[in-house]
């Protein structure tokens, strides 16, 4: 049996973090399965902190804020460490639905793919996922510019639900794009020779608190440029001897 | 140039340096970043001591004016000092991403094999 953990970042997610994290044991008791979970609580200056202490969820504090791409890293570094088999990266905020965890790995169990990828376009329909229109033009112009750099056409690549191997967790753990972590990551994966495989989910509507994105005016723009150039220079970047 | 451009261009310099080996002796500036400051400094002294030689190299440069070159040169080596700047706080960047994320699982490694050995 395989040994599986959901890598759960939260940056200030009291409101979400423990619904998150019960939906996910409710469901282990339900299906009989045995997902771990590691919550990386991000330097949350609510009370994350204490939520995650006093319901004795496992959790790592970074003691210093280090953003999404370093606090998934360190999941990952403890993927690694602690010998897991897949690692799954969902969100805190309610976005992902544990129930699709079990399509997520099975490409990896059966096929031995090394990247699973849940994207929310796939199925055009199966997809409850709504944004607004220039949300929607970033996004393809950021996978346009991912599948031009990786070579693959994958739908949804800036998507943070994804599963990954051993393999990808010690890549991921040694080296982990910290400006642009799906969109790059992929690329990384894919230049490697590694191989990767989308399944179709759907997401929900964030339950609270707000986007890492579009807090304010200037955020979407730096963060259009920041991934677009990262994107680039990883593509250029030279093949890793494995 | 004037004598006397040439003096108070000297002490400047002379100053910049006493300053320099002051905070490198405190360990306010570290030896291996002091190095380019130091060595910069020297090459202007040498160049203010030696007499027409700035007259000759703008000439030769094809400056009109001896400040200009200064200037331009001036700039070029600031810009490759800022530059190695950034490299330096990206280098110092990951250090510290790195020690966060380590001291982080240690940290809580330890906190629930203490939890372990209270019950």
């Amino acid at each position: 049996m395989e040994k599986v953990i959901l890598i759960i970042p939260a940056y200030n997610e009291e409101k979400n973090i423990l619904k998150t994290v019960r939906n996910v044991e409710k469901y282990n008791k339900e299906n009989k399965t045995n997902y771990d979970l590691i919550v990386i609580n991000d330097g949350s200056t609510d009370n994350t902190q204490k939520i995650l202490e006093e319901n004795n969820i496992p959790h790592i504090n970074l003691i210093h804020n280090l953003g999404i791409g370093g606090a998934v890293q360190t999941g990952y570094k403890y993927a690694f460490i602690n010998n897991y088999d897949i690692a799954i990266q969902f969100d805190g905020d309610g976005q992902h639905d544990v129930k699709y965890v079990e399509k997520l790995i099975k490409p990896i169990i059966e096929n031995n793919v090394d990247l699973v990828i849940g994207s929310r376009f796939l199925e055009k329909d199966s997809s409850k996922f709504k944004s607004t229109f220039i949300r929607r033009i970033g996004i393809r112009f950021i996978s346009l510019l991912t599948n031009i750099c990786a070579g693959k056409r994958i739908t949804d690549t800036t998507s943070g639900f994804r599963a990954a191997n051993k393999n990808v967790i010690k890549e991921f753990a040694i080296d982990y794009p910290i400006d642009s972590p799906e969109p790059a990551s992929f690329v990384t994966i894919t230049k490697n020779g590694y191989t990767s495989k989308e399944v179709a989910v759907s997401m929900n509507e964030r339950e609270g608190g707000k986007s890492s994105v579009t807090s304010n005016i200037w955020k979407p723009i730096y963060y259009m440029i920041n991934v677009s150039l990262s994107i680039i220079v990883t593509g250029f970047k030279t093949r890793r001897v494995k | 140039m004037e004598i006397s451009s040439r003096t108070l261009l000297l002490f400047a310099i002379i100053i910049f340096i006493i300053v320099m080996l002051n905070f490198i002796k405190k360990d306010n500036v570290s030896i291996k970043y002091s190095l380019i400051w130091l060595i910069s400094s020297l090459i202007v002294i040498v160049l203010i001591l030696i007499p027409n030689c700035l007259e000759w190299m703008s000439h030769l440069l094809g400056f009109e004016l001896i400040s200009n070159m200064i200037f331009v040169i001036a700039i070029l080596i600031l810009f490759a000092i800022c530059f190695s700047f950034t490299v330096i706080v990206t280098r110092e960047t990951r250090k510290i991403r790195l020690l966060i994320q380590e001291i982080s699982i240690l940290k809580a490694k330890v906190e629930s094999l203490e939890k372990k050995q209270e019950k």
